[in-house]
């Protein structure tokens, strides 16, 4: 596995970072990739993903990156957010992993979250909606109260392979 | 004509401009539906199923030409307004998305509105 980029971003909890930051990376991978989709699904991820470090964090640093990577021939794009949570958190996240693995694709559980999202807070919509409209693979690791977030998907159209 | 008594939104990039004809209403959403604009949605979308209601339109289009991007949280502020117009049963109105195509997730996200409410949503 070889990394061919990487940006790393570290941050304090203000709701602009997050468009700010997806548009920033919208036009970034625009030049690298060659299909808007495959864009299009990194910046959804990004933005997902940010949107629940600022909603859900605890106290301390949160940390985002977005890298490529070089696998096998193929090239992967990752996304990862790491942060703190808190133990009722961690719990909710826990049983959303376990409903993910439960459910026979990533569509169905993010059609049936849709349907019942406006009855309930924080109810795993954005993360089921990276697994569905991204199409990205997801996992979490949990740290004590640290939790990463790691959307992970091989990409088809980077321009610049040579690298 | 009876009016529906909706007020535009425009805040930053982001603006919901309405538009009333005889048998519908019209928004042209411009912009990003994220976590700021929210609250203003939010408040739109419940003013204009009020206002649907009383003028007795038979459609609300939203023109999603000029939207860069709708995230989760206003996906679900849609899935609620799209809940109450199922509601009104054989007195609903239809809910029209007109997509860009240049924009890549416009048809994706749209799609799951109407799987949601297939008997609602129409995707012009």
């Amino acid at each position: 596995m070889t990394s061919l980029m990487s940006l790393v971003l570290d941050f304090r909890p203000a709701k602009s970072i997050v468009t700010m930051t997806r548009e920033y990376l919208d036009t970034l991978y625009a030049g690298l990739l060659s299909d808007p989709d495959e864009t299009y699904r990194l910046t959804l991820t990004v933005h997902e993903l940010l949107e629940n470090v600022i909603k859900y964090a605890g106290v301390g640093p949160r940390h985002l990156r977005v890298g490529l990577r070089s696998e096998n021939g193929s090239t992967h794009v990752q996304v990862e957010t790491r942060n703190s949570s808190s133990p009722e958190g961690i719990a909710t996240l826990q049983r959303l992993f376990l409903d993910f693995a439960a459910s026979p694709d990533a569509l169905t559980i993010y059609d049936q979250l849709l349907a019942t999202s406006f009855q309930r807070e924080g109810s795993g919509l954005g993360l089921a909606r990276i697994r569905a409209e991204a199409d990205m693979r997801l996992a979490c690791e949990i740290d004590g109260n640290d939790v990463t977030i790691r959307a992970e998907a091989p990409f088809f159209s980077i321009k610049l392979l040579s690298w | 004509m009876v009016t529906p008594s909706l007020s535009n939104v425009v805040s930053g990039g982001f603006s919901l401009l309405h538009e009333v004809t005889t048998d519908a209403i019209s928004i042209a959403m411009s912009g990003n539906c994220d976590m700021e604009t929210v609250p203003l949605l939010d408040s739109f979308l419940v003013a204009l199923h009020a206002g649907a209601i009383r003028t007795g339109v038979r459609r609300v289009v939203f023109d999603c030409s000029d939207l860069f991007f709708m995230n989760s949280t206003s996906l679900k502020l849609f899935v609620t307004f799209l809940a109450k117009v199922k509601q009104l049963g054989a007195d609903k109105y239809h809910v029209h998305f007109k997509t860009n195509a240049g924009l890549a997730w416009q048809r994706r996200t749209i799609e799951s509105l109407r799987r949601f409410a297939p008997d609602v949503v129409r995707l012009d």
